[in-house]
């Protein structure tokens, strides 16, 4: 198992965090706080000497300063940036090739360790490329990246894709974190929910979330 | 379909409306409105009548701020939640001053009031062309702005600030014909005239990449939605500058202008509102329940 990073997250997967060999898509509108579970799990990671990859279609240095405004500090200890700009790898979203060359050639290197991928790019290449060339290209990845022990954790925009494709994807994937945003009355609720988790019990509890400077704290929601 | 936040929102702006023709009932003809509660009668009771409206669009975009977690979007937010309050304050208060004011005090407020609202704009502007460059699945940067969004704003504020340090001045020495220049925006000087309209030319210039980054984020229907709605407000306010929509003259123009100016509430709102996606709480959610986690 791979801590997510979040104390309580953990706890709510059954006490470890993410399943081994797995892949995770987190869903939620943007500026929710998707990227955060990201930039906890590299930083749990970094703790425990995993190897961390994070690929992402911003430069090194936006995804750093997002990082601070979350208390993470990715200084210390960094992961292997695979960055449009300022990462020892170049990426490029519209290099379908090269980032399945790139990255299986990365994680062939580090097969020793256990490795864990965090990414932003998703939504990015589903809508530069058709839904079902992506679909392919990420089965395909995933069957190969899962011979190694490595943990992939997506983040994909809610809102932005159409309803057939997001299912798609989330079906593709081992587990499923939803955030989204609810109303209540006058109140606008951000609220987590497992949606699904290879190897935890299927869970159909919602979770109220809140930032703090230590880190993410769920609730149970009750109204 | 309008939601419950919709129809209060429907509420708020009709009881606006209503408490003028109630005030009207029982005070009598319109003349009676002005001299009944005299002359701070049509600030008061347009202030009262929209406050609610832009009160409302306003707490949501402070509502949905509190919500994100990303500093960019919240940015977002919290400008169009400034917006809305600093549109209210220019036309409630610097549109319809009484006229038994000194001038001292009208260019003090307007000047403030007028550039407080600019500031606001410009901040909600880039805001929101950092917050479509972030969408972007290109990260394509319009038109350079992350470039050259730092000289903007230092000259922003260097401008903003001679203003109101001119202002002040004006006003401690009790120099009336710079007042009246300030207030009026009728600068003889040629200098003072180029960093008073400073300001105005870059907002334009921010106006300008709205459309742009609309039209760029065909990805992202919420982005989309709140550009829309955001869209009459501006519209109105030229068509209040240009003379097509008047101010309040008499009883009936005062209704009409008050009618218009909810709608830019209202629409307002709704542009907080559509900053992000609002999923509805269902029944099913409330009936499993699970116990509080332990960290």
């Amino acid at each position: 198992m791979a801590s997510t990073g979040v104390p309580s997250l953990d706890s709510l997967l059954g006490g470890d965090g993410y399943p081994d060999r797995s892949t995770i898509l987190v869903v939620g509108p943007p500026g929710i706080g998707k990227e955060a579970l990201g930039y906890w799990f590299t930083h749990s990671g970094l703790v425990q000497n995993d190897f961390c990859l994070y690929l992402t279609r911003l430069s090194s240095r936006e995804v750093l300063q997002d990082v601070k405004a979350f208390n993470v500090d990715l200084t210390q200890r960094v992961p292997f940036w695979f960055s449009s700009d300022g990462g020892q790898v170049k990426f490029d979203v519209g290099d379908l090739s090269g980032l399945s060359f790139n990255l299986k050639d990365i994680l062939k290197k580090n097969s020793t360790r256990r490795i864990r991928v965090v990414t932003d790019v998703l939504s990015s290449l589903l809508m530069l490329n058709q839904p079902d060339t992506i679909y392919k290209f990420l089965t395909q990845l995933f069957s190969d990246v899962k011979q190694y022990e490595c943990v992939v954790v997506a983040t994909i925009e809610e809102g932005m894709h159409p309803p057939n494709v997001l299912a798609a994807m989330q079906q593709l994937f081992d587990g499923v974190v939803e955030l989204k945003l609810y109303e209540e009355g006058l109140r606008v609720l951000p609220l987590l929910r497992i949606r699904k988790m290879r190897g935890v019990t299927p869970q159909v509890g919602y979770y109220n979330f809140a930032f703090s400077k230590n880190g993410m704290e769920l609730n149970a929601y009750a109204r | 379909m309008p939601d419950r936040a919709d129809i209060t929102a429907i509420i708020l702006s009709a009881m606006g409306v209503a408490s003028i023709l109630v005030a009207r009932f029982l005070l009598g003809g319109s003349g009676v409105i002005h001299n009944a509660v005299g002359v701070f009668g049509p600030l008061i009771l347009f202030s009262l009548s929209s406050a609610p409206m832009f009160a409302y669009g306003a707490y949501w975009a402070f509502n949905v701020r509190r919500a994100l977690a990303v500093p960019l979007y919240r940015r977002q937010a919290f400008g169009i939640g400034i917006i809305i309050l600093s549109l209210w304050s220019t036309l409630a208060v610097s549109g319809d001053l009484p006229a038994n004011l000194s001038l001292q005090v009208t260019a003090a407020i307007s000047t403030v009031t007028f550039y407080f609202l600019f500031a606001v704009v410009f901040y909600w502007i880039d805001a929101s062309i950092l917050v479509s460059r972030r969408m972007d699945p290109l990260v394509r940067d319009t038109l350079y702005w992350s470039k050259i969004r730092i000289p903007i704003w230092i000259a922003n504020i260097l401008t903003w600030g001679s203003i109101l340090l001119l202002a002040a001045y004006a006003e401690l020495t009790g120099n009336l014909v710079l007042l009246n220049q300030l207030s009026t925006g009728n600068i003889q000087n040629e200098a003072l005239l180029v960093v008073y309209n400073f300001p105005v030319v870059v907002l334009l210039c921010g106006v300008i990449f709205i459309p742009a980054i609309a039209i760029r984020s065909k990805w992202n229907s919420r982005l989309r939605m709140h550009f829309l709605w955001f869209a009459p407000s501006p519209a109105i306010l030229l068509l209040l500058f240009f003379g097509v929509i008047s101010g309040p003259s008499d009883f009936s123009g005062f209704i009409l202008f008050l009618v218009v100016i909810l709608v830019m509430g209202f629409t307002l709102y709704k542009s907080a509102k559509s900053l992000v996606p609002l999923n509805q709480i269902s029944p099913q959610m409330t009936v499993n329940r699970v116990e509080p986690i332990a960290p």
